[in-house]
């Protein structure tokens, strides 16, 4: 029987060919693997991060001083759409969804995603959608009127010309390609965990992907129905958001909300489970409290959804309304706090190892209790009534944000970065960039609190000098200053540490969960062997003689599907190849998209190109078709 | 790593159908995709109706829903022969299997056909007043799935005269069914809400 092989050097170098992508350029785009498209996320989102950075850098030395002239009104109002765009559709959310695509099927034990070529599909539709972006910003073409580009002013009436249409089909283009990696994602985690992953030993950063993909699933049509509202307003006159014939412009706020909302938490969640991951792994312990975080980021995922209209409060909604969501906004900073109480806990006494990872979540701990903290004070509405659309809520949103989540994030770069590269990076360098990173956000966003309690209203481009609040601006700027020398010295990190970094191994922080049992970077199939689960802690609770399973054929793409609940084996299923159809298909989509921004008649030739790529997709093909497995 | 205790599991079969198929879920999750941002469409068509003393506006008037009746019951039915499709693929029955996606495909058809004799019925459009834009976006969007889905059913057909009909082909078949389902499901609803809601209330 050709699929058994005796020794593990053959069984390797079997594995090896059956799931290696094609070389050259074609081999390039045809590829579905999921480290390689999770790395592609991951440097695309980092490389939006910049942009989205220099942005915010190119601001700052606008308002450093009252009465600048550095930036025209057009420019600034196109930098702070730009900015805020860019860091929520281009860089939070897929770079939460590539870090959960590249580590996700690792921690479960599997050889890729549920839907390989899907997920290479996901991802050209988010590049295209990025680089539409920015070719139009690059050529006067950017989006002006807010991140969420709120009507009337986004209308047909005050936005002439093609801006808004921009923003709204990129908008379709992210939200496209984070559906189909919440699908994938959550398909993988329901059917291919390593047998013995039981529901209570799923690793709690899948627990947050998990939760993040379903809320991705319910709350991105929000975005989707609202964008496309919008274009069709702009594009063939309906009337959904033109008060004089029956529309309504707040319907445009809660639709965008009813996403936007959740979008925080899209991005906040994924962060949980990297701070989970990070203090398992440096308190040498499992964590404190498995089931009331599990508990607790369900619970956000939930109430997640009931506090859109806190953004609204401002609008004049009903009283009544407007208390239900104050006590549902200030009812999610109870889950909020069981987590933060337990990874305390999980601290406590523990002699943990102070490295980069655990610092960044240390700063985590003060900057998201800050932010949350700002949060209850604006979740009531007449506070809110003072402080909506000034400063008060960009330092608001920037604690939340940036503590929440970029801190999290890189302590998962410095965590994760030797599985996905199999060096180390420099600790030395990674204490610079967390101090700098930390002293120099906390100057830059902490002085926004006091000017918007002084009235500095968001989005201004410049403010006269006899306002006072020159000088809380110039600190601001000097603390961006700051945060840029540390993002500087994180970049020099990486690239020391890619080329002369000390080599990691296997595990080198000694961590417990499955994607650190296989060596570093990993190998194309994952895991030479499928691996059983024995504990909650996949690495440290392993019985000595480790057992695995064996029987899945290796001359084919072939993974082992497991039950639902108790991932028993079920059965064994083959996985799709590389394939050049998702390009074609995400050209597809690009081409009809941004054709759509100049006629409808893009509607019926999208259907058209899209129905023929995947046509071609799913057409059954000659190599496909395995023999039979012998008996 | 030559491990001691070796779970064997080269016995297990290699297709599963329904909840147990990693292809069933994803479609499931596609159709629940589609069916929120059906769900907010359809709630946006209520909040606007708050701006209206009158719905439909006035001057809007909506045909007798017999062409929607019709389509209702064409693709209720239609779910019948798309199942037992469905059961047939699992038993690996190919000519029962293209004969009935075909006749499921046929009513499909008939029924996308009614629709657009429907939509051309109407005397108002998506840029007469709010209330157009949402009723022609509601009937487009369904409009739209339901071609997809007799398109993806065709193609389903065409696949499986052509063979081989192996294990892809039949899952293929299989996964069929839920989308067929998802799109007859909410034509039930936008019937309720939008055709019969707008004509006698």
């Amino acid at each position: 029987m050709s699929t058994v092989v005796d020794t593990d050097v053959g069984l390797e170098g079997q594995l090896q060919n059956t799931w290696q992508s094609d070389g050259g350029i074609i081999g390039w785009f045809s590829n579905t693997s999921h480290t390689t498209i999770g790395k592609r996320y991951i440097v695309t989102a980092l490389v939006f991060f910049v942009l989205a950075g220099i942005e915010a850098a190119l601001m700052r030395i606008q308002l450093s001083r009252p009465d600048n002239h550095f930036l025209n009104p057009d420019l600034y109002n196109q930098m702070f759409t730009m900015h805020g765009t860019t860091m929520m559709f281009l860089f939070a959310v897929p770079m939460m969804e590539g870090m959960g695509i590249y580590l996700v099927p690792l921690m479960v034990g599997t050889r890729n995603v549920a839907f390989p070529r899907l997920n290479a599909y996901g991802y050209f539709v988010y590049l295209f959608g990025g680089i539409l972006l920015y070719i139009a910003f690059f050529s006067n073409m950017g989006p002006d009127a807010g991140w969420f580009s709120y009507p009337p002013l986004s209308g047909p009436q005050y936005s002439p010309g093609k801006r808004v249409d921009t923003w709204a089909q990129m908008i379709t283009f992210t939200e496209l390609s984070g559906l189909v990696v919440a699908v994938e994602l959550i398909v993988t985690v329901f059917k291919q965990r390593a047998v013995g992953m039981t529901l209570n030993r799923i690793p709690l950063f899948v627990w947050a992907m998990l939760v993040t993909s379903f809320m991705i699933m319910f709350a991105m049509p929000g975005v989707i129905v609202d964008s496309l509202f919008l274009a069709l307003d702009r594009l063939i006159a309906t009337h959904f958001f033109n008060p004089a014939e029956g529309g309504d412009v707040l319907l445009y706020q809660h639709l965008f909300w009813f996403f936007g909302h959740p979008e925080v938490y899209i991005i906040f969640i994924p962060a949980m489970g990297m701070i989970s991951s990070i203090v398992t792994a440096f308190t040498r312990r499992p964590v404190f409290g498995y089931l009331p975080l599990v508990l607790s980021i369900v619970a956000t995922g939930f109430i997640g959804f009931g506090l859109w209209v806190h953004h609204m409060f401002a609008t004049g909604l009903p009283q009544l309304g407007e208390s239900f969501f104050t006590a549902a906004s200030m009812m999610i900073t109870i889950p909020s706090g069981v987590q933060i109480f337990c990874w305390i806990a999980s601290l406590w006494r523990s002699r943990p190892e102070f490295k980069t990872p655990l610092m960044f979540v240390i700063g985590f701990f003060l900057l998201f209790v800050m932010g949350g903290l700002t949060g209850v004070m604006v979740a009531s509405v007449p506070f809110d009534l003072q402080a909506h659309d000034t400063y008060f809520v960009v330092a608001h949103f920037h604690y939340v944000l940036i503590g929440g989540a970029v801190f999290p994030l890189f302590g998962a770069f410095y965590f994760w970065f030797p599985k996905l590269t199999g060096r180390m990076l420099s600790e030395r360098m990674g204490r610079w960039n967390f101090w700098l990173f930390f002293i120099g956000f906390n100057l830059t966003f902490f002085p926004m609190h006091i000017l918007g309690l002084k009235g500095m209203a968001r989005r201004v481009y410049t403010y006269p000098a006899e306002m006072g609040w020159g000088d809380l601006n110039m600190l601001a700027s000097i603390g961006t200053v700051i945060i840029a020398a540390s993002l500087l010295i994180f970049a020099i990190n990486v690239m020391v540490s890619l080329r002369s970094g000390a080599i990691a191994g296997d595990n080198p922080w000694n961590a417990d969960g499955l994607e650190w049992g296989t060596s570093s970077p990993p190998p194309v199939y994952n895991f030479l062997y499928l691996p059983v689960v024995e504990g909650r802690s996949a690495l440290w609770d392993r019985s000595a003689d480790e057992p695995v399973v064996c029987g899945v054929r290796s001359d084919r793409r072939e993974i082992l599907v497991t039950t639902l609940m108790d991932a028993a084996p079920d059965h064994r299923f083959v996985l799709p190849g590389p394939s050049m159809w998702p390009l074609g298909l995400a050209l597809a989509t690009a081409i009809a998209f941004i054709y759509g921004m100049f006629s409808p008649w893009a509607g019926p030739l999208a259907f058209v190109a899209a129905g023929i790529s995947l046509i071609g997709w799913f057409w059954p093909k000659k190599d496909e078709e395995h023999p039979e497995e012998p008996a | 790593m030559n491990a001691g205790k070796r779970l064997d599991v080269s016995h297990l079969p290699t297709i599963a159908f329904g909840p147990r198929a990693p292809l069933w879920w994803g479609q499931i999750w596609m159709c629940t995709i589609e069916s929120t941002v059906f769900a907010l469409m359809v709630a946006a068509y209520f909040y606007l109706r708050l701006n209206y003393s009158e719905w439909p506006p006035p001057g809007a008037i909506n045909p007798p829903p017999v062409l929607s009746t019709i389509c209702l019951v064409l693709l209720c039915f239609s779910s019948v022969p798309m199942y037992m499709a469905d059961v047939a693929a699992e038993n690996a029955e190919r000519n029962k299997v293209i004969g009935l996606l075909t006749f499921g495909m046929i009513l499909g058809s008939i029924a996308f056909v009614l629709r657009i004799k429907y939509l051309m019925q109407l005397n108002y459009h998506w840029n007469s007043h709010a209330y157009g834009s949402i009723v022609w976006t509601l009937l487009v969007t369904h409009t739209a799935h339901l071609i997809t889905a007799v398109v993806e059913t065709l193609v389903t057909i065409v696949i499986a005269i052509k063979g081989p009909f192996g294990e892809k082909q039949r899952l293929g078949v299989y996964s069929n069914g839920p989308y067929w389902d998802f799109v007859v499901i909410w034509w039930v609803i936008l019937y309720v809400v939008v055709i019969l809601g707008d004509y006698y209330l």
